[in-house]
This record gives structure tokens, sequence and C-alpha cells, in this order.
């Protein structure tokens, strides 16, 4: 029998970060960008331990962005999805929906 | 009763001893505003620096010249009527003061650039002292390189407020960060993820 490699586990947050990066796999980010897009779900100062958290976890790949003349500041960091991170997005979102689901269960079977 | 002579020797003494005493403050504005100009071109051709007009760097200027030309009136009579800088020259030329004020004004506007580190230069400094180099360099880097871009941003557009803003923002962003990095590494070191 062949056993299914163990999947890290998303957090909520994690999986905002996931569910933005999804949207176009192909398309890397700045960490900016991903907050802009989470629509308000993430915030400035957890995004960047959580994206460091995540890219631990390998669910994300970054590079710093390439500079083709100097600029003023530190070159900014683009962040793109993994294959295991768009399989963790998976599993978490069947888990949530598992659990959705038994939720409304208990709930009717409550209120019966 | 004192002879001619000594008047004029005794008005000699007294005028070189003013001219001694006004010549280092004079030129104290002089190479300030001289100065500033030349650090602000030679920092703003580096690319860690920038420059940004600011309504504190213009007062500043501003009080310099006015300081300059104050000077000046005062050092006239004590130097024959032949001031020896720039502005001296101008009062010599031109009587009327309204134009010293003006010139004064466009060079305050000249000089008047201030040169910065972009923001949170400091705090990556101080980062690199209290956290390990992978967390600064993957939670405090790009946490500071989007606070700049967004605060370079805001300055090219000329929106001097909403730059604050944003450094209100990120100092706050950065502390959350600091204080949530240890408290991770503090389960970390106890085995929990």
């Amino acid at each position: 029998m062949v056993r299914k490699p163990k999947l890290p586990s998303v957090s909520q947050k994690e999986a905002t970060i996931l569910s933005v990066l999804l949207a176009d796999p192909s398309r890397e980010m700045y960490g900016l960008q991903i907050l802009d897009e989470s629509q308000g779900l993430l915030k400035r100062g957890t995004l960047y331990v959580t994206l460091q958290r995540m890219e631990e976890k390998k669910v994300l790949e970054s590079k710093q962005e390439p500079r083709s003349r100097p600029e003023v500041g530190i070159p900014r960091r683009v962040y793109s999805i993994t294959g295991l991170g768009a399989l963790a997005f998976a599993q978490y979102k069947e888990t949530h929906s598992r659990l959705s689901d038994l939720i409304s269960v208990g709930a009717t079977v409550a209120a019966s | 009763m004192h002879s001619f002579n000594d008047l004029e020797n005794r008005w000699n003494r007294v005028r070189d001893h003013v001219v001694k005493r006004l010549d280092p403050a004079i030129s104290v504005f002089e190479n300030k505003l001289r100065g500033s100009e030349e650090v602000t071109s030679l920092l703003l051709s580096q690319n860690d620096w920038y420059g940004r007009d600011r309504n504190s760097g213009r007062v500043a200027s501003f009080v310099s010249c006015i300081c300059l030309l104050v000077l000046n009136v005062v050092a006239i009579p004590f130097k024959g009527y032949a001031p020896h800088n720039i502005f001296g020259r101008f009062l010599v030329t031109s009587v009327i003061p309204r134009t010293q004020i003006k010139q004064a004004v466009e060079w305050a506007e000249i000089t008047s650039a201030r040169i910065k580190k972009p923001p949170g230069s400091l705090l990556l400094g101080i980062t690199d002292f209290f956290f390990s180099k992978k967390t600064v360099a993957l939670t405090f880097k790009p946490l500071i390189a989007d606070w700049q871009a967004e605060y370079f941003e805001a300055l090219e557009e000329k929106r001097y407020c909403k730059a604050r803003w944003v450094s209100v923002r990120y100092y706050w962003a950065f502390a959350k960060a600091c204080g949530l990095s240890k408290f991770v590494g503090f389960f970390k070191t106890l085995g929990l993820k």
C-alpha cells in the first residue's frame, strides 16, 4: 500500500494567502500585492511572519526581485505558490467543507 | 583732546575687532548653505539616499539666508562698503533689501532638499542585532522593502501626508512583526509549530 505523503497543515491566514496566489498560479506577487488582494483579511504586521512560516513549510517560494537599474531602497521579495502549497490548500478546502457539512448536519439535528 | 590720528587708530582697532568677530559668523552661514548644497548633490548621487522637499528645510535655509543678510548689513560699515561674499556684493550693487530677500528665498528653495536615509534603514540595523539572519531576510527585509516602495510611491505623487501615514502604519506593523517573531521563535524552541 502506497502511503500518501503528509501534507503540511495550513491555518486560515495561510489559506487566505494561498487562495490569493492560486488565483493566478503563474504570477509572482509582492507582499503588498497579496495584502491588497486579500480584501482586508490580512494585516501588515502578521503577513510577513506568516509568509516566512509558509516558506519554511515549503508551501511557498520566494526570491528577490531582479533589478535592471539601481534604485533607492531594499529590493522587494516576490512570492509564488509551490505544488505542495496547492495540494495543502486543496486539503484545507476539503477539510473545511467537510467540517461545515458536519456542523450544518449537527445544527439541523439539534433543531429537530 | 584726541588728535585726528588717534581717533582714526581707535576706529581701525574697533573695525578690526568687529570684522574679526563677524567673519567667522558669516563664513559659518555661507559654508552651511554651500555645504548643504554640495552634500545634497553628493549624497543624492548615491543610491541609498534620497532627497525630498520639506518645509522645515526650507524654513531653516531661509533663516540661514536672513542671518547672512543681517550679518552683511552689520558688516558693511566696518568693511568700507566692500563686503567680500556673494550677499555682501548683492547688497552693495542693489540697495533694495526686498531683492535680497527674493534671492535668499530662491537660494533657500535650492538648498531645501533634505537628504535622508529611506525609512526603516535604522530599524533594519536594529533587527540585525536581535534576530537571526534568516528572520531578517525573510520577514523584516520584505516588510521594509514594501514599506519603502509604498512610501516612495506616495512621495512621487507628492502626497506627503500619505507618506507619513504609510510610515506610521509600517512602524506599527514592524513592532507587531517583532513581537510575533519572538513569540513564534519561543514556540519553535519548545518544539511546537
